[in-house]
C-alpha cells in the first residue's frame, strides 16, 4: 500500500511541477477565462439565461476534462516506456495493475485540480442563479465518474500499446467521437440513432444528466438510470483495466 | 548453494529464438560476468531472471524464487541496472532515489541517501534535476538506486556505460567491495573483457542464444570468447537481436 501511494505522490507531483502539467492547468484557465468573457461580454450569449450559461460552462469544463483524462492514460505506460523509466517501474517489487490503479488516482488528482481551477468561472456566470450548488455538485460528479472511465479506459491501452504517439492519436479520435452529441441538432439527438449513441457514450451521458439537473432543475433521482449506467461502465472499466494490466511487459 | 538456476531457457521474438535452451548456475556470493557479443541474448536474459519477460520454456529460480509467478516479491531482492537507464529528469538525484526506494517499500534517511549518492561518486550537494546530467552520471545514480533498498542480488547490465576509465575503475572497486564486505551476488553484462578478467569469479559466454561457456575466468579468455563468437557466427547467421 504504501509503494501504491508513492507512485500516487510521484504522479501528482508530476501533474504540478512539471512543466507539461503546468502548462495545462494555464491552457485550461486561459480558455476557460475566454469562454466566460463570451458569456458575460458577447451580446448574443449575454442572452443566455443563467442555467443555460452554467451547463454550457460545465460543458467545456468536462470536455477539458475528457481531453486531460485521454492524455494522462495514454502517457500512463506508454509515455514511460517512451520516456525509458517503464523498465525502472517494472523492475519495482510494484505489480503492474497496482500502478495502473496508482496512475489512474493521479488522473483522478489532476481532475480535482482542474475542478477546483473551474468553481472561480462557475461562480462567476452561475452566481446570479438558483442552480450554481446543483450545477457545481452534478459537474464534479459526471467528471469523476467521465475521468476514471476514460483514463481507465486509456490506461488499459497504454499498458499494451508500443509507443505514446499510437495512444494519443486512438484517444484523440475517441475523445473527438465522443464530443460528437454537443454538435448534433436536436432532431437528430432526438432519433433513435441520437439515443442510442447518447446511451453509449458516458460523454454525452455526462452531459445530458447536467443538462437535466442545471436546466431542467431535476433532481439527481430522476436521472438515475444515467447515473446507473456511467456506474456500469465505470464497473467495465475496472474490470478491464485490471485485466490488461496483470502482465504490463516493455 | 546457487542463487541463480537456469535450466533449458527458451525465448522467441516474432519467430526468431533469442535464446535456445539456455542453462546457467550463479553461486550466491560470486560476481558472474555474463559476456556475449551484441544481439546474443544477454538482455532478455537478465530481464527474464528479473520477471519482466516471461520465457516460452524452461524453469528458471532466482533466489529460490519463480520470477514469472512470484515477480513483485522477488524485486524486492533484486537490484537492476539497465543499459540505459532513465530516471525522471523533473527530480533531482535524491528525489529520484527517495522514490525508488518507496516504491520498493524503504525508507532512506538523508544521511544514508547522501551516503549512496557519495559512494558512486556524485555530489550530494547537486539539487540540479537529473535530465541535466551526462550519461556517465545517470549511469552512476542508475547503480546507487539499485543499492537504494539493499538487495542480495545485483543484476547490471552494462554498468560502466559511458563512463571514462577513471569512472569505470571506481565502479569496479564499488562492486569488489560490496561483493567481499556485504557478499552480494553480482551479475555482470558487459563486454570489457579487461574488466571480467579482473573482476569475475566465474563467466558464461552467450552465444547465438546458447551458453558455449561456463567456469572460471580463462587466461587466454580474449582468444576464447573471439573464437566462441566466431564459431557461432558461422553456424547461426540469424541470431541479431536479444
Amino acid at each position: 500500500m504504501s509503494q501504491m501511494l508513492a507512485l500516487v505522490k510521484k504522479e501528482c507531483r508530476e501533474d504540478i511541477i512539471s512543466s507539461r502539467g503546468g502548462l495545462f492547468y494555464l491552457a485550461g484557465a486561459i480558455v476557460l477565462s475566454a469562454f466566460a468573457l463570451l458569456l458575460v461580454g458577447n451580446t448574443e450569449l449575454s442572452l443566455l439565461d443563467n442555467a443555460q450559461a452554467l451547463y454550457l460552462m460545465s460543458g467545456l469544463v468536462l470536455a477539458i476534462a475528457l481531453l486531460s483524462a485521454v492524455i494522462r492514460g495514454g502517457d500512463g505506460f506508454a509515455g514511460e516506456r517512451d520516456r525509458g523509466t517503464l523498465e525502472t517501474l517494472l523492475a519495482a517489487p510494484l505489480k503492474s495493475n497496482n500502478m495502473a490503479t496508482a496512475k489512474l488516482t493521479g488522473i483522478l488528482f489532476s481532475w480535482l485540480v482542474l475542478f477546483l481551477l473551474a468553481v472561480p468561472y462557475l461562480w462567476a456566470v452561475g452566481s446570479s442563479g438558483q442552480n450554481l450548488v446543483a450545477a457545481i455538485t452534478v459537474l464534479f460528479a459526471a467528471g469523476t465518474l467521465l475521468t476514471s472511465i476514460y483514463g481507465g479506459l486509456m490506461l488499459a491501452l497504454s499498458a499494451r500499446a508500443r509507443s505514446f504517439k499510437g495512444v494519443l492519436s486512438v484517444g484523440v479520435a475517441v475523445a473527438l467521437f465522443s464530443a460528437v452529441p454537443l454538435v448534433l441538432g436536436p432532431s437528430l439527438r432526438q432519433s433513435a440513432v441520437g439515443h442510442l449513441f447518447d446511451w453509449l457514450n458516458p460523454f454525452a451521458l455526462c452531459t445530458n444528466m447536467i443538462d437535466s439537473i442545471v436546466i431542467d432543475s431535476q433532481g439527481l433521482e430522476q436521472n438515475w438510470s444515467a447515473l446507473a449506467t456511467l456506474i456500469v461502465y465505470l464497473a467495465l472499466t475496472f474490470m478491464i483495466m485490471n485485466r490488461t494490466t496483470r502482465k504490463v511487459t516493455l | 548453494m546457487n542463487a541463480i538456476e537456469v535450466h533449458s531457457l527458451s525465448k522467441s521474438y516474432g519467430g526468431r529464438r533469442v535464446l535456445k535452451s539456455l542453462s546457467m548456475q550463479v553461486a550466491k556470493g560470486e560476481i558472474y560476468g555474463f559476456l556475449g557479443p551484441n544481439g546474443a541474448g544477454k538482455t532478455t536474459t537478465l530481464r527474464i531472471l528479473l520477471g519482466l519477460l516471461d520465457s516460452d520454456k524452461g524453469t528458471v529460480r532466482v533466489l529460490k524464487t519463480d520470477p514469472q509467478r512470484d515477480g513483485a516479491v522477488l524485486r524486492s531482492r533484486i537490484g537492476s541496472l539497465t543499459e540505459a537507464p532513465g530516471f525522471y529528469g523533473w527530480m533531482d538525484a535524491k528525489e529520484n532515489l527517495d522514490f525508488y526506494a518507496e516504491i520498493c517499500g524503504v525508507r532512506v534517511s538523508p544521511t544514508a541517501m547522501r551516503g549512496y549518492l557519495e559512494m558512486v561518486g556524485l555530489d550530494p550537494q547537486n539539487n540540479l534535476p537529473v535530465a541535466t546530467f551526462s550519461k556517465g552520471m545517470k549511469q552512476r545514480l542508475g547503480l546507487a538506486r539499485c543499492l537504494v533498498h539493499d538487495p542480495e542480488l545485483l543484476l547490471l547490465d552494462e554498468p560502466t556505460n559511458g563512463l571514462d576509465p577513471k569512472g569505470r575503475h571506481e565502479i569496479y572497486a564499488l562492486l569488489q567491495k560490496l561483493n567481499r564486505e556485504k557478499g552480494k551476488t553480482i551479475i555482470l553484462s558487459t563486454h570489457i573483457l579487461d574488466d571480467v578478467e579482473r573482476l569475475c569469479h566465474t563467466i558464461g559466454i552467450l552465444c547465438g542464444g546458447i551458453l558455449q561457456y561456463q567456469g572460471p575466468v580463462k587466461e587466454d579468455l580474449e582468444n576464447t570468447y573471439l573464437r566462441l563468437t566466431r564459431e557461432t557466427k558461422e553456424h547461426e547467421p540469424d541470431v541479431s537481436f536479444g
